[in-house]
């Protein structure tokens, strides 16, 4: 291969990357926008928005996928890019909690990036058939709803 | 593990950490045993003598990696006084060898069973053997009743192994985002839910 060939295979390949990771990303925003409707309870909302983002990352054929396996450092020419695409979703997961109204004391970041990291693991573990992303959603917010003084409640 | 005499066992100390190192950077399917000889100037027939296979190779960097953050989260709980401080101090440890980011602590994280189909049976169940732990010490916590203590292990694990992606140690502390994780559930002692 000449060198002009080679260079021209890795871009290509990165700038496929960056399109499939776009996508992704773009796909997750999409279904929230369809699954989250302005002046709800916010516990709904976010207990929406997780399932929403579970249904994404856990269907095998879904380019949302790529956005929780290729982590910017991998990539480091696009780490930028890539980085700027997952914070506009992991946006709306920080206005969300911060919809929640929690008590001063806890580190709102902290939380949201325990969830996002709680969420982004379920592939390793989950088995098709298993539990429906529904009821992980329900049972990752549990423990938090605690915490806000909220009781679980039944949604759709 | 390895083949030969015990006069080997100072090849395969180099070799592992080069194949982390290697597995860790590239992941695995990208690593050739190619690359990981040469960056330690071995042939690669040496390296086979040692391990058959890739798969074999990292299998033995993976056992290590386990191995090594068992200990460590073994021994920070050791010297707790209750289930909730055995929890923090085990968190705190876990999250103190993921940030780190040392190449066998990466290899674990990155490197997931089903990316690897020959071994991931035993790569599944060394990992189990890990959580474990954490099983049981989420087991003996005073939780409420609603809570899945299954559901907040593997949310715990996800959290952890997240935050590799994120930290920055000027900011927070392992300590302090374990006691942030904790809280996570430890208020659901008191819900009447």
């Amino acid at each position: 291969m000449t060198p002009g060939a080679i260079y021209f295979h890795v871009v290509s390949k990165q700038a496929l990357l960056l399109a499939v990771y776009e996508e992704g990303v773009q796909r997750i925003l999409d279904r929230l926008d369809v699954a989250l409707v302005a002046g709800s309870d916010p516990w709904v909302s976010l207990e929406e928005a997780i399932c929403t983002h579970l249904d994404c990352i856990l269907d095998t054929s879904a380019y949302s996928r790529v956005v929780i396996r290729i982590l910017p450092s991998d990539v480091p020419d696009l780490a930028p890019e890539l980085t700027a695409l997952r914070d506009r979703y992991e946006s709306r997961f920080r206005q969300l909690i911060a919809a929640l109204r929690l008590p001063k004391e806890r580190d709102s970041k902290l939380i949201r990036l325990f969830l996002l990291g709680a969420l982004n693991w379920t592939p390793v573990w989950y088995t098709q058939g298993g539990k429906t992303p529904r009821a992980i959603a329900r049972e990752l917010i549990a423990p938090l709803r605690a915490v806000g003084g909220s009781k679980a409640i039944d949604c759709k | 593990m390895a083949k030969g005499p015990p006069r080997s066992h100072n090849r395969i100390q180099p070799l592992l950490d080069a194949a982390a190192k290697h597995f860790a950077d590239k992941g695995f399917r990208e690593t050739t045993i190619r690359d990981i000889s040469k960056s330690i100037g071995m042939l690669p027939g040496s390296v086979y003598y040692h391990f058959p296979s890739k798969e074999q190779l990292l299998l033995a960097v993976y056992e290590t990696g386990v191995i090594r953050v068992t200990a460590r989260v073994e021994q920070a709980s050791m010297i707790a006084r209750t289930p909730w401080e055995r929890l923090e101090r085990a968190i705190t440890a876990h999250l103190d060898t993921v940030l780190d980011n040392s190449d066998y602590a990466r290899v674990i994280i990155r490197v997931w069973p089903d990316q690897v189909p020959e071994l991931s049976q035993k790569l599944t169940r060394l990992r189990d053997r890990y959580e474990s732990l954490f099983v049981r010490l989420i087991a003996d916590l005073p939780l409420a009743t609603n809570i899945n203590r299954s559901m907040f292990r593997l949310m715990l694990l996800g959290a952890m192994n997240w935050a590799q992606v994120w930290y920055r140690p000027t900011v927070d502390t392992p300590n302090k985002i374990a006691k942030e994780f904790l809280k996570m559930t430890r208020f659901a002692t008191d819900s009447d839910a």
